[in-house]
C-alpha cells in the first residue's frame, strides 16, 4: 500500500535517510525503530510531506505522493504525536473534529464520530467531550491523540513515539488496546518508537534504521531469531529468547486444570489433589479465590483455613497475555503454575513453567529448520 | 503576647508598610493654608485642619484598621482591613472638603486651601493597604471589585457633589473649566490614536519577526534604540525633519503635518509603544508549543490555517498584554506632548511648572494618574476576556 522507493533525504552534507526502500502492506502495523538519529522520525515525515525528499518517491496504491497536495495528502492520514499535540484552546470535541471540518463533514456526522471515537479509545463521551486538553491526564491526552488521528476514518495511521510521554504502566495499557482497535479497524499504521519491547509488540513488521540506513526490515520472530548483522543482534539485546516469548499468546498454551469448589470438604480436596500438589480453589460462580497446597490438608478442619487467597490480579493472567507475562507472574510468585481467569476473574485454566520450556524449545527447532 | 507580636509581622507584611505611612501621616501637616495661589503658606495639623471630632474619627478608623491585621481569618481579616482603608479614604477626603469651607469663612477671596503631605501619604498608605487586602480575598472577584472601587466611585460622587470645591486644586479647575475637558479629550486622542497605529504597524511587524530570521534583527534593534531616546529629545529630534517637509511639500502641511503640534507627538508617541507591541506579539508567538502546530501541519492544516486558528488565538493573551504595557505607558508619556504644542493634561503640568503654582500642576497631573488606572483595569480585563479558556489564565 505505502511503498518507499529509494528515498534519500540530505540536509547540506548530513545525510539524514539514504536510500531507503521498502514496502508496507495494508492493513498492516509496520514500525521504525532504531537509536536516536538514525533517521526514523524523517522518514515518517516523508510520508505526509512533512519533510521532501531529495531524492527517490513515495507511492500510496502505487500513486507517487509527490503530486498530492500536501493538505489534502495529509488529510487522507491520521497523524499522532509524541507530545500529543492537543490544541490547549479548543475542547476535546473540537481537538477530534478539526480533520472532519477540514474536510467538510456536516455537523451531525462529526458530532456522532466523536461519540464513537470516545467510546472507541474508552473514554466516557458525556464526560469527555467538553473537557480542555488541560484537564486531562497524560494517558487521557493520548488517548484523544489517538481518537483525533482516527478522525476522518483514515486508511493510513501515521504514529511518532504515540506512547511515549506515560509512564510504563499506562503505556502496556494503551498498548494493548492499541492492538484491540487495530484488530477492529485494520489500519495501515506506521509507528516509530525507539522501544523495541513496543515494537515486539505492535508489530506485523518491524524496520530497524542505524545512521540513516536501513538494516533489516521483517517480522518480529525473524529479527529476535535471525539478526541480520551484529548491529541488529546488538539492538535486540541478550534477552531475545524472553523477547520472543512476548509475542506468542498464552491461547495455546492454557490447558484445563484441577479446581475445587470453596464449600467442599476436605476428604473431596484430598480426592482432587492426590494427582497433584495443589489446586486452585473458586467460588460458587468458577471465580478464583487462591489456592491450596497438598501437604497442608491433613488434619485441616476445613478448606477456608488452608486457602492461601490471593487477589486473582496477583496471581493469574489473562486469556489475552503473551507467554513473557506469564512467565514473569511465575517469577514474581514464586510459581510453577498460574492460573489463567478470564476479564472478570473466571478460571479458564492454567499454564505451567514446563509448557513455556516446551515453547521455547520449539522455536529453536523451527530456527534450525 | 512576642508570638501575638510575630505573627502580626509576618502576615502580609505589605500591609504593614502602609500603617506605618497612615502613623506618619497623623504627625504632618494635613491641610494647608496659603494667602494666594503661589505663595507656600503654612500647614495645619491634624488637629488644627480637622478640630478634634475629625481627628478621632481618623484616628479611630486607622486603629480599626490596624486592629484588623490580628483577625485570625484571612479572608475576614482582608474584608475588614479592605473596608476600613476605604473609610479611612473617603472620611480624608470628606473632612478636607468641609474644614477647607470652614478655615476660608472670613478670608479673602484670594486664599486658598490646598491639602497637605499628611493626606496626600494617607492616600499612599490606604492604597498599599487595599492591595493587600485583595490578596486575601483572591477567588471571591466580586468582593475583590467591591473594595478596589468603592474608594473611588466614593470619590467621584463626592467630586461632582461639589464637596471638595473649596480645595484649591477644584479652584484652579473652575478657572480653566472649558480648557481642562478640551485637553482631557486631546489627552485621551493622543494615545489612543497612537497606540491604535502601534497596534496595526506593531503586530504585523512581530508576527514578521517571527516569520523570517532576516527581518527579526533590525526590528529589535530599531525599536530597542528608539525606546532608550528620551522622550523630550525624540519630540524635539522631530521638529526638523518634519518642519522641512511641510515646508517643501504644501500638501502635506493642508494634511496638518507640521513640525510642532499634533503629527509629530503622535508619530514619537507611536514610536515608544512599538516595542511592547511587537515583542510581546513575537514571544506570544515564539512560546507556543511546537508540537502543537506540527499537529495542526501534519493533519493537514495549510500554514494560514494553523495561524489563523491555533498560533493567533493562543498568542493573543500576550499580545493583548503588550497593548496595555503600551496604553498604559502612552498615558504618562502623552503628558510631555503638550511641550510641542500637541495639547493634552500636561498643558497644565507645564503650565503650572512655569507659573510656580502646585495646584496647576496637580489638576493636571491627578486626572493623568487617574486615567492611568482606568486604562491599566481596562485593558486587564480586556485581556481575560479574551484569554481562550482552554489556556491557562497569566495572573498577575
Amino acid at each position: 500500500m505505502i511503498h518507499l522507493q529509494q528515498l534519500t533525504k540530505r540536509y547540506g552534507d548530513k545525510l539524514a535517510v539514504e536510500n531507503i526502500s521498502f514496502e508496507v502492506d495494508p492493513g498492516e502495523v509496520c514500525t521504525l525503530i532504531g537509536p536516536s538519529g538514525c533517521g526514523k522520525t524523517t522518514t515518517l515525515r516523508m510520508i505526509n510531506r512533512l519533510i521532501e525528499p531529495t531524492s527517490g518517491k513515495i507511492t500510496i496504491n502505487s500513486q507517487d505522493i509527490s503530486g498530492i497536495r500536501p493538505e489534502k495528502l495529509r488529510q487522507s492520514m491520521g497523524y499522532a504525536i509524541q507530545n500529543v499535540g492537543l490544541f490547549p484552546h479548543m475542547t476535546v470535541a473540537a481537538n477530534i473534529a478539526v480533520v472532519p471540518e477540514l474536510v467538510n463533514w456536516d455537523k451531525e456526522r462529526i458530532n456522532s464520530r466523536i461519540d464513537e471515537l470516545l467510546q472507541l479509545v474508552n473514554l466516557d463521551p458525556t464526560q469527555y467531550r467538553s473537557k480542555y486538553p488541560r484537564h486531562l491526564s497524560g494517558g487521557e491526552g493520548q488517548r484523544v491523540g489517538v481518537a483525533r488521528a482516527l478522525a476522518a476514518d483514515p486508511p493510513i495511521l501515521l504514529m511518532d513515539e504515540p506512547f511515549g510521554a506515560v509512564d510504563p504502566l499506562t503505556r502496556e495499557k494503551l498498548q494493548t488496546e492499541f492492538l484491540r482497535i487495530q484488530r477492529e479497524l485494520r489500519k495501515t499504521v506506521v509507528l516509530v518508537t525507539h522501544d523495541l519491547d513496543e515494537a515486539i509488540r505492535l508489530a506485523d513488521r518491524i524496520a530497524i534504521m542505524e545512521r540513516g540506513h536501513l538494516i533489516q526490515h521483517d517480522t518480529p520472530e525473524n529479527i529476535l531469531s535471525k539478526p541480520i548483522n551484529r548491529f541488529v543482534h546488538d539492538f535486540v539485546g541478550t534477552d531475545r529468547a524472553l523477547k520472543r516469548l512476548s509475542r506468542i499468546s498464552i491461547t495455546r498454551y492454557v490447558r484445563p486444570s484441577p479446581s475445587i469448589n470453596i464449600t467442599a470438604t476436605v476428604d473431596e480436596a484430598v480426592d482432587v489433589c492426590n494427582q497433584c500438589q495443589w489446586v486452585w480453589v473458586v467460588d460458587a460462580n468458577q471465580k478464583l479465590l487462591g489456592w491450596i497446597d497438598r501437604k497442608n490438608l491433613p488434619g485441616a478442619s476445613s478448606i477456608n483455613n488452608v486457602l492461601v487467597s490471593n487477589l486473582w490480579e496477583e496471581i493469574a493472567v489473562t486469556n489475552d497475555a503473551t507467554l513473557r507475562e506469564a512467565l514473569s507472574r511465575m517469577l514474581g510468585q514464586g510459581l510453577k503454575s498460574i492460573p489463567v481467569v478470564t476479564e472478570n476473574g473466571t478460571l479458564r485454566g492454567e499454564v505451567s513453567l514446563e509448557d513455556i520450556e516446551a515453547a521455547t524449545a520449539e522455536l529453536e527447532t523451527n530456527d534450525h529448520a | 503576647m512576642l508570638s501575638a507580636l510575630q505573627r502580626f509581622v509576618t502576615r502580609d507584611s505589605v500591609a504593614i508598610s502602609g500603617y506605618v505611612l497612615g502613623i506618619i501621616s497623623l504627625l504632618l501637616g494635613w491641610l494647608t493654608f496659603k494667602p494666594n495661589r503661589i505663595v507656600s503658606g503654612y500647614s495645619l495639623d491634624l488637629w488644627q485642619s480637622y478640630e478634634a471630632t475629625g481627628g478621632f474619627i481618623i484616628i479611630g478608623l486607622w486603629l480599626l484598621c490596624i486592629l484588623s491585621h490580628f483577625v485570625k481569618d484571612k479572608h475576614y481579616r482582608g474584608l475588614l482591613s479592605g473596608l476600613s482603608a476605604n473609610l479611612i479614604l473617603i472620611a480624608t477626603l470628606l473632612l478636607a472638603g468641609f474644614n477647607a469651607g470652614r478655615l476660608l469663612e472670613g478670608e479673602a477671596i484670594a486664599s486658598r486651601i490646598s491639602l497637605g503631605a499628611g493626606i496626600w501619604l494617607t492616600l499612599a498608605g490606604t492604597y498599599i493597604i487595599l492591595f493587600a487586602s485583595r490578596r486575601n480575598l483572591t477567588g471571591y472577584r466580586l468582593r475583590q471589585y467591591i473594595i478596589s472601587l468603592l474608594g473611588i466611585i466614593a470619590f467621584l460622587i463626592i467630586l461632582s457633589a461639589g464637596w471638595l470645591d473649596d480645595l484649591s486644586v477644584l479652584r484652579e479647575f473652575m478657572v480653566y473649566e472649558a480648557r481642562f475637558s478640551q485637553e482631557f479629550w486631546q489627552h485621551i486622542t493622543l494615545f489612543v490614536v497612537s497606540v491604535s497605529l502601534g497596534v496595526f504597524i506593531g503586530i504585523p511587524l512581530g508576527i514578521w519577526a517571527t516569520r523570517s530570521r532576516r527581518a527579526e534583527k533590525p526590528i529589535f534593534f530599531i525599536t530597542n534604540i528608539t525606546q532608550t531616546i528620551p522622550s523630550l529629545a525624540l519630540f524635539g529630534l522631530l521638529i526638523a525633519p518634519l518642519s522641512v517637509l511641510s515646508f517643501r511639500f504644501p500638501f502635506l502641511r493642508e494634511l496638518g503635518i507640521r513640525g510642532v503640534g499634533f503629527t509629530p507627538a503622535i508619530i514619537a508617541l507611536t514610536i515608544y509603544s512599538l516595542l511592547p507591541i511587537i515583542q510581546n506579539t513575537y514571544v506570544g508567538l515564539r512560546q507556543l508549543d511546537t508540537s502543537v502546530l506540527d499537529a495542526g501541519l501534519g493533519m493537514g492544516m495549510s500554514r494560514f490555517q494553523v495561524f489563523r486558528k491555533i498560533e493567533i488565538p493562543l498568542a493573543t493573551p500576550l499580545i493583548l498584554e503588550g497593548v496595555r504595557i503600551a496604553s498604559v505607558q502612552g498615558v504618562g508619556l502623552a503628558t510631555v506632548a503638550a511641550l510641542i504644542g500637541a495639547g493634552g493634561l500636561g498643558f497644565f503640568v507645564f503650565q503650572g511648572l512655569g507659573q510656580a503654582t502646585s495646584d496647576l500642576i496637580l489638576l493636571g497631573a491627578i486626572p493623568i494618574i487617574i486615567l492611568a488606572l482606568v486604562v491599566d483595569a481596562a485593558m486587564r480585563i480586556t485581556v481575560k476576556i479574551a484569554t481562550p479558556k482552554g489556556i491557562i489564565r497569566i495572573e498577575k
